[in-house]
């Protein structure tokens, strides 16, 4: 299924709309017809032991990479790309902000749900010095007691990127990790559900709908993030609670859970935080509750030098501070360090539903 | 963790930036052009050749300069952002 329309997504008029297929498309040539190409004509350069393996260590195949004219180009056009989606849909936003904005103080007039912001929790220092995946403002965007536009920017920008690489237009990452959740632990009915990292809440208000007697709970750091997420949600008639809080200590009680979910949380974490988020599952999750945690299929292991070279451009030059963190991260090892154990634990790939797309899943079940 | 490269040479750079800024107009003109082209046509209103042939009077002339005007302003949006943010040098 894909994302619902709402009242909080800003319209794109004729030129936005036009604007934005343009960086699909550019985003498209650059990622599915370049990079292919980048890799085969490095890979032909690249020297090679007797195995017919590449010798080279990461540090000489990054040097030889970027040191490269025609990458430094191509990289240049992928940064311009990125920063005209944004652009691109930060148009509509600005130009509809007024009624966004109206939205969302009529949304927690009469709320479904809650939101309750708390500005003296602990944030990572650079989420507030790095704009993540060079959205503008990043995720601590906040310019005043209504602004909602972190939340509308990190929604739009989902949207579009997805439609660009097909992937979440037909199964929801929530929709996934229900689904996940049905074979692993057939007839497990949570009662008490908390999102973490929520961003925009794209992936709280499924939760809600789908497990319609369950009370769901979301955090995240960004409070531009919470205002949108709370307005969509209200918009929606889905109620969720949404609270400002870091993943590593959210505040709620021990024991008070019986899912606890991320999507695409762990690539922003450092593996200190990851490990973090892992634990305060453990201690947030009843005796038989369940965690899982859904990001991208980005596994070093599995990957070349050069692929490995080739996949840090987002660490170097789209702001993913915890790319390769992500990607080298042993999450087994964290949930049985968390508490979890062995038998009880899952990490690996898990395919969508139309077998086009396989997400990376950690899951565990308390004892 | 790898170290962060250095910066791409910089006078590539602000060139590939107003490059793809350039791209990017000619594409949403083209799509407004098509759209266009498809309303006319689908009312009648447009012949074959009439485009072409079109004269422009001197209101719209001057109305043209306008519109090239933004045009160039969001083009060379990149090298004027740097101009704006260029360190004092005194």
């Amino acid at each position: 299924m894909t994302e619902k329309e709402h009242e909080m997504l800003a319209v794109a008029e004729h030129d936005d709309a036009a604007r934005q297929r343009f960086v699909l498309a550019a985003k498209g040539y650059l990622n599915r017809q370049l990079v292919p190409r980048l890799h085969d004509a490095f890979d032909r350069q690249l020297s090679r032991d007797e195995s017919g393996a590449v010798s080279a260590s990461f540090d000489t195949v990054l040097d030889r990479v970027h040191s490269s004219s025609a990458y430094q180009a191509w990289s240049s056009l992928n940064v311009a790309a990125q920063n005209h989606m944004w652009e691109a849909v930060k148009r509509p936003v600005v130009r509809e902000q007024q009624r966004l904005e109206q939205g969302f103080s009529a949304a927690s007039a009469a709320p479904r749900g809650s939101l309750t912001l708390n500005a003296d929790i602990e944030v990572p220092d650079v989420m507030r010095s790095v704009d993540v995946h060079l959205q503008p403002g990043g995720y601590m965007l906040d310019q005043g007691p209504n602004d909602i536009q972190a939340g509308a920017l990190y929604e739009a920008g989902g949207r579009l990127y997805s439609q660009g690489i097909g992937v979440g237009t037909r199964e929801t990452k929530a929709e996934i990790v229900i689904r996940f959740l049905s074979e692993w632990r057939p007839g497990f009915y949570p009662g008490r559900i908390l999102d973490m990292a929520c961003s925009a809440g794209q992936s709280s208000t499924p939760y809600a709908a789908h497990f319609a007697d369950a009370d769901v709970h979301a955090v995240d750091i960004g409070p531009g993030l919470l205002r949108y997420a709370h307005a969509r949600a209200e918009a929606l008639g889905v109620t969720v609670h949404f609270h400002q809080a870091n993943v590593e200590s959210t505040g709620f009680d021990d024991a008070s859970f019986d899912l606890v979910v991320s999507h695409n949380a762990m690539h922003e974490l450092s593996q200190a935080a990851q490990a973090g988020m892992m634990a305060e599952c453990y201690r947030l999750l009843r005796p038989g509750g369940v965690c899982i945690h859904l990001d991208v299929p980005l596994r070093f292991e599995h990957l070349s030098t050069l692929q490995q070279v080739l996949y840090s451009w987002d660490e170097f030059f789209n702001n993913e501070p915890f790319w390769s963190a992500y990607a080298t991260n042993d999450a087994q090892t964290m949930l049985v360090d968390a508490g979890f154990a062995a038998a009880d634990v899952f990490v690996g790939p898990f395919e969508q539903a139309d077998k086009t797309f396989s997400w990376h899943l950690a899951a565990g079940q308390k004892p | 963790m790898p170290v962060k490269p250095p910066s791409h040479d910089q006078s590539s750079e602000r060139l590939t930036k107003i490059i793809f800024a350039l791209a990017e107009e000619v594409a949403v003109l083209s799509e407004r052009l098509l759209t266009q082209q498809k309303l006319l046509e689908r009312k009648g209103l447009l012949e074959p050749g009439e485009v072409q042939n079109y004269e422009v009077s001197d209101a719209e002339r001057a109305e043209r300069l306008g519109l090239h005007s933004e045009l160039i302003e969001r083009v060379l949006a990149a090298l004027k952002d740097e101009i704006d943010n260029l360190e004092d040098a005194s």
